[in-house]
């Protein structure tokens, strides 16, 4: 408690305040743009972080990955297309409810709800993160090594129905962190006698290229396909404390889910709030009105998806492990800002430690306010036209990009990721894999060699510790399993089908 | 909807072995052979693997790809897509050569274009307003130097 109070200490001066402030409301606006989104979002205002001091850099963009995952419930209730795909289960009873004309209601349902599942999530990272920073300490480098595979794997996993496309990406986002200067040998790789390239590629210039750029370059391929009609008006109204009552149990039940799916690798806001929708249409009362504007629909799924915020920071701040492509970017800013998360961080800054805590805390009151009194102001974003808001993103993503390092180098990687970036969309690649492979390859590459090392060159010896040897049985079942299925779908398929 | 032969997919894929291939053929460059640390594993030790499992990885993607030989939606006009790269492109390489603000200027009124806005006057306003406001913004509030023009001083 005394920790937290340091932090909020650290977090109520004048600049970090006005950071959160302005992080949040951002956030906000870039989730209820359509197609926007968190990751673009942060890349988006990191180059104004560069000259900023440490604690309120990371308010703003704490504030942005927060407010963005709120933001895209406004836009899934006005117009049935969510701003972000973490909203996309919003949309199911939201958008209903505005079709009736209880717009306002069905907001003041999901900023209330956001703002509960939001502060849930930071009460299990307080409690969680440090426990597991603890824990972690007794790893060695096998174990990291361990870890950061399943994760990645975990990562490509979920990539449904493309399992092979996921780990594609996540192998080139492993490759591309190795191009540069060796970290061991200091031998250059990959960098076919450029001086320019002997710094690798960095992740902010790579992130920029694959998210920002590429999307744009999605849009004016998809310019051609009908846009959805803008609603506006959209106001505020909190709903009745009687409304409430029978509808606790979803509410807690989906911080609940929301916090235990965000802290697994690969997973994100957009499947907890698909989890706790559907467990709330299983179980609530109120189930038969499911997909009719029901409020404990909007309940599970933005409790859910905003309670995924804080437990997803809690592999990310303890063992420097992300969670998925968000909590990544975040992982690649706090870099840039001088922080390494990881066991160490709980060590040797717990003072910033609790500062985040306590930012995560302020940063989802301030959401509910934002969402209250700027609702209707925020709607009409959406009528900004979609070309100059895409080169506006454009000029602020490149700006990012060579803000980083000052290199010229750093533009070519942002343009050739964006290049990448939309030719592994239009085939079906998954994106996160790519990223969190990047962050990853330095910490795999660094405990794969150490732990060679420890154990005098032999990989079987990896297999004798236990955490170890328990994580590869997960990696190997998460890899195994649906090869295993596909096996059991065609043998069933060719016993019913014979010829 | 068309079927096509040859789908984004593999094609990205075949792009992917293709530099796979090549990349692990220049893992065995003499030069990579110099140093032995780390338990006898030199620099390419784990690049190597990471390569060889890019080019399982991308083999089984073309076999899926092609297997699957789905139905794909009917692409939208690429002429305007690749006007949009070629200007972001040419974007990227001109802020270091002719400036920030030169460079910004002209790219605010082509990427709207392009994307088949066609209010001049507004495109105008803000290639003219949101340049001028980023560079004030970097240049004089967060004190971060952005590419100047060889013709001018200040930008």
């Amino acid at each position: 408690m005394e920790l937290f109070a340091q932090g909020l200490g650290h977090v109520l001066t004048l600049a970090t305040f006005f950071a959160m402030l302005a992080g949040t409301v951002l956030g906000v606006m870039v989730g209820v743009l359509p197609g926007l989104g968190s990751v673009i979002g942060i890349t988006m205002v990191l180059p104004f972080t560069y000259s900023m001091d440490q604690i309120p850099a990371l308010a703003l963009m704490l504030g942005i990955y927060c407010g963005s995952v709120y933001g895209g419930s406004i836009t899934a209730i006005a117009i049935n297309t969510p701003g972000t795909p973490q909203a996309a289960a919003t949309a199911l009873d939201g958008f209903p409810m505005a079709q009736r004309g209880e717009a306002d209601l069905a907001i003041g349902w999901a900023t209330a709800a956001s703002t509960i599942g939001g502060l849930f999530s930071v009460a299990v990272l307080i409690l969680a993160a440090p426990q597991l920073a603890a824990f972690s300490l007794n790893f060695t480098a096998i174990e990291f090594f361990a870890l950061g595979v399943f994760a990645l794997i975990c990562i490509a996993n979920v990539s449904r129905g493309a399992m092979a496309k996921g780990l594609l990406t996540g192998a080139i986002g492993l490759f591309l962190a190795t191009v540069g200067a060796d970290h061991v040998t200091g031998d250059m790789r990959f960098t076919f006698g450029s001086f320019e390239m002997s710094a690798g590629i960095s992740l902010i210039p790579a992130i920029v290229g694959v998210f920002a750029l590429s999307e744009v370059f999605t849009r004016v391929a998809d310019n051609h396909k009908p846009k959805p009609q803008v609603v506006h008006n959209v106001g505020f109204r909190l709903p009745p404390l009687a409304e409430w009552k029978p509808r606790l149990g979803t509410l807690l039940k989906s911080c609940m889910i929301g916090s235990f799916v965000g802290a697994l690798p690969g997973t994100g806001a957009t499947t907890s709030a698909f989890i706790s929708y559907s467990e709330a249409r299983r179980s609530s009362r109120f189930r038969e009105n499911f997909g009719k504007g029901e409020p404990s629909g909007i309940i599970a799924a933005e409790s859910a998806n905003n309670a995924v915020t804080g437990s997803a920071m809690v592999p990310t701040l303890a063992l420097g492990i992300p969670g998925d492509p968000v909590t990544a970017v975040m992982l690649g800013t706090f870099i840039v800002h001088g922080l390494t998360p990881g066991p160490q961080l709980f060590l040797h800054h717990l003072d910033l430690v609790y500062a985040i805590f306590a930012i995560l805390v302020v940063v989802n009151i301030m959401m509910f306010f934002c969402g209250a009194l700027g609702a209707q102001l925020f709607t009409r974003a959406l009528r900004i036209p979609e070309p100059l808001l895409m080169t506006m993103v454009v000029v602020i993503a490149i700006v990012g990009a060579y803000g980083v390092r000052g290199n010229p180098l750093d533009l070519v990687i942002a343009f050739l990721g964006g290049v990448g970036g939309f030719l592994l969309r239009r085939g079906g690649f998954p994106l996160a894999p790519l990223v969190i492979g990047m962050v990853l390859s330095e910490t795999i590459e660094n405990s794969l060699r150490q732990g060679l090392l420890l154990t005098r060159g032999s990989f079987l010896a990896f297999f004798e510790r236990p955490i170890a040897l328990g994580l590869f049985l997960l990696t190997a079942t998460m890899v195994l399993w649906p090869i295993l299925r596909w096996l059991k779908e065609r043998h069933r398929a060719s016993r019913e089908n014979p010829q | 909807m068309q079927k096509s032969g040859l789908s984004v997919a593999m094609f990205t894929a075949a792009g992917i072995l293709f530099a796979g291939i090549f990349l692990v053929w220049h893992t065995f460059d003499p030069a990579y052979e110099t140093s032995f640390m780390t338990a006898g594993r030199g620099p390419v030790f784990y690049p190597r693997i990471i390569l060889w499992a890019v080019l399982l990885l991308s083999i089984i993607v073309l076999v899926q790809a092609r297997a699957e030989s789905r139905d794909e939606e009917e692409p939208g006009p690429y002429g305007w897509t690749i006007a949009a790269l070629v200007a972001t492109g040419l974007y990227t390489l001109a802020i270091t050569r002719i400036g920030f603000v030169i460079s910004t200027l002209a790219f605010t009124v082509v990427l709207p274009w392009i994307m088949g806005y066609r209010r001049v006057p507004i495109i105008l306003g803000l290639a003219v307003i949101y340049t001028f406001a980023v560079w004030y913004v970097f240049e004089e509030v967060f004190l971060i130097i952005l590419p100047s023009s060889p013709w001018f001083d200040t930008f």
